[in-house]
């Protein structure tokens, strides 16, 4: 994995760990928003294209966000 | 300054412990092996307890905390499987996110943070009890 990559990967992560700890407050239970944004995080792990994964990121910020 | 502090009371120390037992700084433990031999000012000071020291954890504890935090993790269905030296994706199943999910549980068991790159090599239980242990800090 180059360091590009490596780095984006970091990214992903911290955002993933910042959407979970934003939704331990969610109506419907922490439960159901953390299986949910797991789908969500799992169904985007094909892309490899850096540009991809950095609008995957914007979007996670986006939701991020709303939220 | 506080280097200075140190050796007074040191020094203070070695001078009480053969006269008499201070009230205050009381030997933890007199076993018959310690007073077979000859009791030197300086085994005497290591003695006396300093109650702010760290304790520090065991392996066995830091064991049992990561495995109790495993096991009432839902996405873990084979608990069977779970063992010292098991590994996270492939011996319990999960994925890279649930990793990440396991090791901000384990954050939050021992109140440290742990630094990307780190948290990105735990995958297994060992690991992570490796990185607790080292860790001088944790909880």
């Amino acid at each position: 994995m180059s360091s590009t990559n490596l780095a984006l990967r970091y990214q992903v992560i911290r955002i993933y760990k910042e959407l979970l700890f934003m939704g331990r407050g969610y109506p419907q239970g922490y439960d159901y928003f953390r299986t949910r944004l797991h789908k969500a995080f799992a169904s985007q792990q094909h892309l490899k294209d850096e540009e991809q994964i950095k609008r995957g990121i914007e979007r996670a910020e986006y939701v991020k966000k709303g939220g | 300054m506080f280097r200075t502090a140190i050796l007074r009371s040191a020094r203070q120390a070695a001078r009480a412990a053969p006269r008499c037992q201070t009230p205050i700084a009381r030997p933890v433990a007199r076993s018959p092996l310690f007073q077979s031999k000859q009791i030197t000012p300086t085994a005497y000071f290591q003695a006396v307890r300093c109650y702010s020291a760290h304790a520090g954890l065991g392996k066995d504890e830091v064991l049992g905390r990561i495995m109790d935090l495993l096991k009432n993790f839902d996405k873990v269905q084979d608990t069977s499987k779970l063992t010292a030296d098991s590994h996270f994706s492939n011996d319990l199943g999960l994925d890279s996110l649930d990793t990440v999910e396991v090791v901000m549980a384990i954050e939050e068991e021992f109140s440290i943070e742990i630094p990307d790159k780190e948290a990105d090599a735990i995958h297994s239980v060992k690991h992570a009890v490796d990185y607790i242990l080292a860790q001088p800090d944790a909880h």
